[in-house]
């Protein structure tokens, strides 16, 4: 350090920052770190917390999620953040599903393969070893089979693709209920699939992923709760309810310190550090770099090209179900998240027209039978409505390509914790809705292949929803194509950096976490191999 | 349509909608007894349970604490539902007060007295909690049915045709899962749903 408050500063407490803090940490365990959260502390492992969710499905953290008046939509295309993002301790890693798949090697090149979107500046294979220790630290678990074999094309019709490491865990099976959709797949061509999912081995199918009674599912709360109770790590602080508000550039090309709002006082405090990492995710770290504006940086810092906050992207959400008349085998979704998933379309033959990344919906078939007790049904009502018509469902998760004309800005006044409102301007290309029609076409064959009737209403497009937004702050090359650089530096800068989706430049098909911290290992060894 | 209601002058008795304000304390042996008995006849009403819920007793109890030695306190609630339960025994006798209370207990009725389909789910729409009566359904009774279901006696509703499944024991064929379902340390060992048999291919 040089006169400064500490080596690093890290903004945001989300499964990125927790990661760069816990490597950085296990390099040298007093390495002076101040790690900053807009959102307030819930705890987690709660038995109180967990029996009331149980019971009344409501989560303990509900008010850390988007509400609808923290964001603005005013592009062509309604964006809704409702329910997106949690804004608190550990960051989204608190709800997400733990869904882990890797991108494969056509989404480091999507620009060569289809002129769209852009390519990332290093291919997956740079990416392998950072995947396989993302996965042991996710624990994530899967098939090993299902995995194409290194140098052999994907015509393999694999799921994931090639690894140099088995998964960490085995993988969950498939239920009863996913049989028939198994079936409907092979006739298809399809592969069917265990969903990888990050759980860690003490993990008892709860069903109540989203509030675990046991911290079996990968989050990045559990991570912090170590890094702050162990007394080796002596120098890392870390403050909660504390937005960071400004990035003070003490030159072009140093930023200095970061300003924020002291939770007790409410004033504003400056905290300098050798190197601030922006881990805030795509829809903050581009509005406080906006903010930053100085006289070095007039339009936001990493804004001389007018491209922070550009390109957001996410993942349209498509589904067809089908109704049969009977459920004669008593069938449920036994557990709370899809066990049967199929990247068959997920592949570089389909990459020009959206990917799809398929699962069998997860809570259908399913019958509350509490619900109906509740309401006063009779045992006969009940066996009655268990055994009476039966819908299945696939979904799916297309990808979307970014486009220059939309943009994620700071919105007029500030959110319950601080944070500016985002005002996103979006419009989705015409192009997006035909090839979602043709994908849903694709989709409907497997459930009539099931046996299914599928009626019109049955096959949806759903809203433009912010979950898994990336892209933002994108990677690049050169300043010219992105905000970042192979290494997550800010072009222009030599001590700021941005870990988040937000430097995805691509989204592929599949959720966004286990390549983020991928990303997140590669950045931490950047930043070990540049200490002194 | 008509409004029945059941119960008399303490089932009636006018309540705000807000759960009842109570300090965090540990039940009493009779109260916990009580409430247990509410519990058991759920399990009757439904046979949905073996050995009447014995085998529940101890997930039903954890609930039972962290309700009421954590805020906000269920003691007043419990306590409330105590009386209801007590006053609707008195006048319809034990098995006719249960099933008045699970399956007639004054909600919307038909022109045949069918029961019409109420909010299912409380969140979805607030169920009307003016009586002593509304309050023992929709804090005790309701949560009570969430808990049975969750603990276990959810496979008797998916496999009512199979032999009896004896407390603690966990076979791979029977074994089902439901949200919130914790079959105990044996579940590792044995898959946690009715899991998918390939076919020879």
């Amino acid at each position: 350090m040089s006169g400064t408050d500490y080596a690093y500063i890290i903004v945001g407490s989300g499964v990125a920052g927790t990661a760069v803090a816990t490597k950085l940490l296990e390099a040298d365990p007093t390495t002076p770190i101040l790690m900053l959260e807009a959102g307030p502390l819930v705890p987690m492992k709660d038995r109180r917390y967990w029996w009331d969710y149980v019971v009344d499905r409501r989560q303990p953290y509900e008010q850390c999620e988007d509400r609808d008046e923290d964001n603005r939509s005013v592009g062509g295309t309604a964006w809704h953040s409702k329910g997106v993002r949690t804004i608190m301790y550990g960051g989204s890693t608190v709800h997400w599903g733990g869904w882990s798949m890797r991108f494969k090697p056509e989404d480091f090149y999507l620009k060569t393969n289809t002129d769209e979107g852009c390519d990332w500046p290093y291919d997956y294979d740079t990416l392998e070893p950072y995947y396989c220790r993302a996965e042991e630290y996710l624990s994530v678990c899967g098939e090993d089979a299902d995995c194409v074999e290194r140098g052999k094309p994907e015509t393999q019709n694999r799921n994931h693709p090639w690894r140099s490491k088995p998964f960490p865990q085995p993988p969950y099976p498939w239920t009863e209920s996913d049989g028939e959709m198994i079936k409907a797949f092979r006739e298809l061509g399809i592969q069917p699939g265990h969903m990888p999912i990050a759980r860690y081995r003490k993990c008892m199918a709860t069903g109540t992923c989203k509030y675990c009674p046991f911290g079996a599912r990968f989050s990045a709360t559990y991570v912090l709760d170590r890094l702050l109770s162990e007394p080796r790590f002596t120098n890392f602080k870390f403050i909660g309810s504390a937005p960071v508000t400004r990035l003070v550039a003490e030159s072009k090309s140093r930023i200095h310190a970061v300003e924020y709002i002291d939770p007790a006082t409410r004033a504003t405090m400056t905290a300098s550090a050798d190197r601030i990492i922006l881990c805030a995710g795509a829809y903050e770290v581009p509005k406080l770099l906006m903010m930053s504006t100085s006289q070095y940086w007039e339009h936001g810092i990493g804004n001389d090209n007018d491209l922070v906050g550009r390109y957001p992207v996410a993942h349209p959400f498509l589904s067809v179900a089908g109704t049969k008349p009977k459920n004669e085998e008593r069938w449920i979704q036994e557990f709370d998240f899809p066990s049967l998933m199929s990247r068959t379309y997920d592949t570089e033959k389909y990459q020009a027209d959206g990917k799809i990344f398929l699962m069998k919906t997860a809570g259908v078939p399913n019958v509350d039978i509490a619900k109906h007790m509740i309401a006063g049904k009779s045992r006969a009502q009940i066996d009655a409505i268990i055994t009476g018509p039966r819908q299945t469902q696939l979904s799916a998760y297309m990808e979307q390509f970014g486009e220059y004309h939309n943009r994620f800005t700071p919105g007029e006044g500030v959110t319950r914790f601080g944070l500016p409102r985002t005002r996103i301007d979006f419009t989705q290309s015409p192009k997006a809705a035909e090839r979602a029609a043709a994908r849903l076409e694709l989709m409907a064959k497997v459930i009539k292949a099931m046996g299914y009737v599928v009626q019109d209403a049955d096959m949806q497009v759903g809203t433009q929803d912010g979950h898994h937004t990336s892209s933002t702050c994108r990677m690049g090359r050169d300043p010219s194509e992105g905000v970042v650089d192979a290494d997550l530096k800010i072009f222009g800068t030599d001590n700021l950096y941005v870990c988040s989706n937000a430097v995805h430049p691509t989204c592929a098909a599949v959720n966004p976490t286990p390549t983020l911290v991928a990303v997140t290992l590669k950045l931490t060894d950047h930043l070990l191999s540049q200490t002194p | 349509m008509t409004i029945a209601m059941i119960g008399g002058e303490i089932c009636r008795q006018q309540l705000a909608p807000q759960l009842l304000l109570a300090e965090p304390r540990k039940l009493t042996r009779t109260e916990v007894d009580g409430l247990w008995r509410i519990f058991v006849a759920i399990g009757r009403v439904w046979e949905n349970t073996v050995h009447d819920s014995a085998g529940l007793k101890s997930s039903w109890l954890e609930f039972l604490t962290a309700k009421t030695m954590t805020r906000p306190s269920y003691v007043s609630e419990y306590v409330n539902a105590l009386a209801v339960v007590a006053e609707l025994i008195d006048m319809y006798g034990e098995t006719k007060a249960f099933e008045n209370l699970f399956l007639d207990n004054g909600e919307p009725r038909d022109s045949s007295g069918a029961p019409l389909d109420k909010p299912l789910c409380k969140n979805d729409v607030p169920i009307k909690l003016d009586t002593r009566l509304a309050h023992a359904k929709h804090f005790v009774v309701d949560e009570f049915i969430r808990v049975q279901i969750v603990a276990g006696g959810f496979k008797k509703f998916i496999r009512p045709h199979e032999a009896e499944i004896r407390p603690g024991e966990i076979r791979p064929e029977n074994v089902v899962n439901y949200n919130g379902f914790i079959a105990g340390s044996r579940f590792n060992r044995v898959k946690p749903v009715r899991p998918y048999e390939e076919p020879s291919r």
